[in-house]
């Protein structure tokens, strides 16, 4: 093989940025070339010493994986941070617009409850899979390499996330749309607004955690080495909610019961009703859930 | 990174060094280094650059602070663990 032709077949198979690849690209071909000038200063035929220098290279199968499980690895960090600044954004939409509108003074429609009771789930569930997946990127953060399975699961955590806080910030919209039919706000325009900013946030969110590529088919070059796991704060809450989900699911019972009858806008028996709603819930998803965010597999270390 | 302590190089330049200083025993499939410095670079612990080298324009790695600690701290494990190896292999049959 060629250098031009190893270069083309490398292209092919990486799975990186464009800029990324434009340079890992450069890189080897300056090193190729290297080789094989080296080669025909020692007497051997310029096409012999390409051949040479290609084969000396390595395996075109395994410098593609292990460029690409490089690439993975660097990716599996960025994800926190977009997940982190979109749940940071979008929480702060909804609590600004929440704090600058006045208390309505009378009791909200079901179609107003249930939207935000979906809106809350929707932001426990991104706030439970976006903590699982940083605590794991955060266990090989400071390591020079991240597994097939990290990577895969800090990717898988970003996108439940993503897509639950897309979830809240749609069923908030609706809360919004039916608030502001009402008529008893002062802001109609800014209610809208802020919906729609939310759910833009939310969407750009789930989209990049999509486009950032983990390549979690492309194992390191110790594929049979497990990552030794320190349990980070966010992780090995999850665990202990995981190990004991009566407690867990009686605390979010008394949270969410708390938070409605705070919110003056349900009677005690209407906000009990929906805690147990809440509690429900978070039994499902726990079950639903648990194998997904490999919740199981954190209480073994 | 042992090399990259000496100064900055390339990835020809560190893979020549690795080969030399090992005595021929690390002949490693060069495309190997690369990913590696990527993944170093990811980590912090090594920094790159294009600078020119030799007249033509190269991707340079040097070794970073946080590196040259990580450096010092393997470099002390490995000691500790080859002196305790040493020793064990060098105990002969009562």
């Amino acid at each position: 093989m060629t250098i031009d032709e190893y270069i083309r077949e490398l292209a092919s198979g990486l799975h990186l940025g464009r800029r990324r690849c434009a340079a890992v690209l450069d890189e080897v071909l300056d090193h190729l070339s290297e080789s094989a000038n080296a080669a025909v200063r020692r007497g051997i035929a310029p096409l012999e010493a390409q051949i040479n220098a290609v084969a000396t290279f390595g395996v075109l199968e395994d410098v593609i994986r292990q460029f690409n499980a490089a690439a993975g690895a660097r990716a599996m960090r960025r994800i926190p941070m977009v997940t982190a600044a979109t749940g940071i954004v979008v929480i702060s939409v909804f609590l600004s617009i929440a704090r600058s509108q006045p208390r309505t003074g009378h009791s909200a429609s079901v179609a107003m409850q249930v939207s935000f009771f979906a809106a809350i789930l929707g932001f426990q569930l991104a706030l439970a899979a976006g903590i699982r997946g940083a605590s794991r990127a955060a266990t090989v953060w400071r390591t020079s390499a991240a597994f097939a399975n990290d990577r895969s699961l800090v990717r898988r955590s970003a996108v439940i996330s993503m897509g639950a806080l897309c979830m809240g910030a749609l069923a908030l919209t609706v809360n919004f749309f039916f608030d502001a039919r009402q008529g008893s706000h002062a802001n109609a325009v800014a209610l809208v607004a802020a919906g729609a900013a939310m759910n833009v946030v939310a969407i750009a969110g789930l989209v990049m955690s999509l486009h950032l590529r983990v390549n979690p088919g492309d194992t390191d070059s110790h594929p049979a080495q497990d990552t030794p796991h320190v349990m980070f704060l966010g992780e090995s809450i999850v665990a202990r909610l995981y190990r004991h989900p009566v407690a867990a699911c009686t605390l979010a019972t008394f949270v969410a019961s708390a938070w409605a009858i705070n919110g003056s806008e349900a009677t005690f028996p209407s906000a009990l009703w929906w805690g147990i709603g809440e509690a429900i819930t978070v039994i499902a998803a726990f079950i639903w859930l648990g194998p997904t965010l490999e919740l199981r597999s954190a209480k073994t270390t | 990174m042992a090399i990259l302590e000496t100064g900055p190089a390339h990835g020809y330049a560190i893979i020549e060094a690795l080969r030399q200083r090992s005595g021929g025993v690390f002949d490693l499939p060069e495309g190997t280094i690369y990913p590696a410095l990527h993944r170093l670079e990811d980590a912090g612990w090594v920094s790159s650059s294009r600078d020119v080298v030799e007249g033509r324009e190269r991707r340079v790695y040097r070794l970073s602070p946080a590196g040259r600690r990580s450096l010092s701290a393997s470099r002390r494990t490995w000691h500790e663990f080859s002196f305790a190896v040493t020793r064990v292999l060098n105990v002969s049959p009562a």
